[in-house]
């Protein structure tokens, strides 16, 4: 008998419903800003009183946070994803009761009550409770004046998933760490997408939002690899529309080798030293 | 098995961390275990402590260790969670991808296994973030786990990817454990194997009855009275497709009153004495887990 079995695991222990925002840490947010908006994004609202915008692309939240706090002050990177729960106390509680550390209550945006919990290299995973009627940019943000605050999606582009990387042969107590404190369940090759299909593919409780955890390749040990969130995937159900409306917009895609665009998805080039962006074919999820 | 996959421990030798540390550089050694207080105590602080480390040319296989966690309830629970949080802190500090767990002596602790596999699966998830492996390890005197079978058993049922055993050869020998056990052993729950001999001595004065228990000096590799069991417990990791990884760990008393330099050319001689007789035996490198 195994802990498994001790305590069996609930479908959505959490009541996962998706995602409402994933945030950048950048010490060039008007660069970022720039490539954000070839991506489809809007800036809609300012932060009261720190350096932090909020962009907008139909469903997806998306907050620039340029208040660094790291060692280098200049990077750009994914800092936290907040996932829609049924209970964010709740949450908190259960997660904290398996393991997870509570992240520490920095002077940044998006930590005004919203509990969270450490990820994956000294990311942040945020549970929020309060999306229905009621938006828990309301309180912290200012419209930006003469933008419209629900800009619509690219191309009917979404929130598809996050790609991780993980140190050597660890992809599995990952796996451990999802499945155990946010009831991600992990999918067979048969079930891999996108134009990157491999490492280890998870699917979160609500069936609506994926983590990719690569390992760095083998033969590779001399590549500085560092845990982390490395790559936001935008779901759209026409991958080559969506590239070209892109392209059109001065985005650079990867035509190279066995990576260029295609009906599965397409990958782009590296925006500010580290940052990417997947398209996946992927049909959003009804609200 | 070559050199460089083996450990020393420091523990084994006297003296501050930078005496330690260079006794064992050049004695050839490449990794260490270290134990968390050799960090904490060294005179010019934690953060010097590990800058000194990191500027050396070791790697940290692991750090000792949390004791007395599992099967604990209520505000003791959550001090060894606590206490567990700092491990894990220093041991990304310092570098060393595993912290390394014994089995709980106390008292308080609960012998309900469920409780105990819940409070290893909880201390592993708290060590992902962290990029660190748990080494459990079994404690002679433990209610939880005594010896290697019991450990094993928590570790299985905790059944988690980063969680996994530590076997201490100096308390098998002294136990008088047999290496049966190991070959039930699941290679890839085997993260760590400590190699001491020990010595059988009788502690008691010359008007005391016959018949007292003995007690051992722990004692390197080739040094003690179990050599050939060390030799067949390596050829039967080999068979078993262990690749975690080996420290040797001879503490005793009389080592902590030589000179460092003097204990590490011990470990070094010792070293080589496994090599020399276990010269065909290919252990598989050591799976190198990225550290934090």
């Amino acid at each position: 008998m195994t802990a498994r079995d001790l305590v069996p695991e609930p479908l959505n222990p959490l009541g996962i419903d998706g995602v409402e925002f994933i945030e950048f840490v950048t010490g060039k947010p008007q660069a970022l800003g720039g490539v954000l908006q070839r991506l489809g994004f809007a800036p809609i609202a300012r932060h009261r009183s720190r350096e932090v915008v909020l962009y907008r692309q139909g469903a997806m939240n998306l907050i620039v946070n340029a208040e660094p706090d790291g060692a280098d002050p200049s990077a750009t990177f994914v800092s936290a994803v907040a996932f829609r729960v049924r209970d964010a106390a709740q949450a908190m509680r259960h997660t904290l009761d398996a393991g997870a550390w509570e992240v520490p209550r920095r002077a940044s945006a998006m930590e005004l009550n919203i509990p969270g919990i450490l990820g994956s290299g000294e990311s942040a995973i945020y549970f929020v409770d309060r999306y229905k009627d009621f938006s828990i940019y309301d309180v912290d943000f200012v419209p930006l004046p003469g933008t419209d605050p629900n800009p619509p999606a690219l191309a009917g582009m979404h929130y598809f998933g996050l790609v991780q990387a993980v140190g050597a042969f660890r992809s599995s107590e990952w796996v451990d760490f999802y499945r155990q404190l946010l009831g991600f369940r992990q999918l067979t090759e048969a079930d891999f997408v996108g134009i990157l299909p491999k490492g280890t593919l998870l699917q979160s409780p609500c069936g609506r939002f994926y983590l990719q955890l690569v390992e760095p390749p083998e033969g590779a040990e001399d590549i500085h690899w560092d845990d982390g969130l490395v790559r936001i995937g935008f779901g759209t159900p026409d991958v080559l529309e969506a590239t070209r409306l892109l392209q059109e917009r001065g985005v650079v895609f990867i035509d190279e080798g066995a990576l260029h665009p295609g009906e599965k998805g397409a990958l782009t080039q590296v925006y500010l030293g580290s940052v990417t962006f997947e398209l996946v074919a992927s049909r959003p999820a009804r609200a | 098995m070559d050199f460089d996959s083996v450990a020393l421990d420091t523990s084994a030798m006297a003296g501050p961390l930078e005496v330690r540390l260079q006794a064992a550089i050049s004695n050839g050694f490449r990794q260490v275990v270290f134990s968390a207080a050799d960090l904490v105590n060294h005179p010019g602080g934690v953060d010097d402590a590990v800058a000194l480390v990191r500027r050396s040319p070791v790697r940290v296989q692991a750090l000792r260790q949390l004791q007395d966690f599992e099967g604990l309830s209520g505000p003791l629970h959550q001090y060894k969670v606590n206490v567990a949080k700092g491990l894990l802190n220093l041991c990304r500090a310092v570098g060393a991808p595993m912290l390394l767990v014994t089995a709980s002596t106390v008292a308080e602790a609960a012998e309900d296994d469920e409780r105990v596999a819940c409070d290893l699966a909880k201390l592993a998830t708290l060590a992902v973030p962290k990029g660190i492996d748990i080494a459990y390890q079994a404690q002679p005197g433990s209610r939880v786990a005594a010896d290697v079978v019991s450990a094993e058993a928590c570790v299985n049922a905790a059944d988690r990817a980063n969680l996994g055993l530590a076997i201490d050869t100096g308390h098998l020998f002294a136990g008088d454990g047999g290496l049966d056990a190991f070959d039930r052993c699941y290679a890839d729950r085997l993260f760590m194997v400590g190699l001491s001999d020990t010595i059988a001595l009788r502690t008691g004065d010359a008007a005391s009855s016959v018949g007292d228990a003995p007690d051992y000096v722990r004692v390197f590799p080739g040094d003690g009275s179990r050599a050939e069991d060390l030799l067949e417990l390596i050829r039967r990791l080999r068979v078993i497709g262990f690749h975690g990884g080996f420290c040797l760990n001879a503490v005793n008393a009389d080592y902590a009153q030589l000179p460092a330099t003097f204990v590490a050319e011990q470990a070094r001689d010792s070293l080589h004495w496994l090599l020399e007789r276990l010269r065909h035996v290919d252990l598989p490198r050591r799976r190198m887990r990225a550290s934090a």
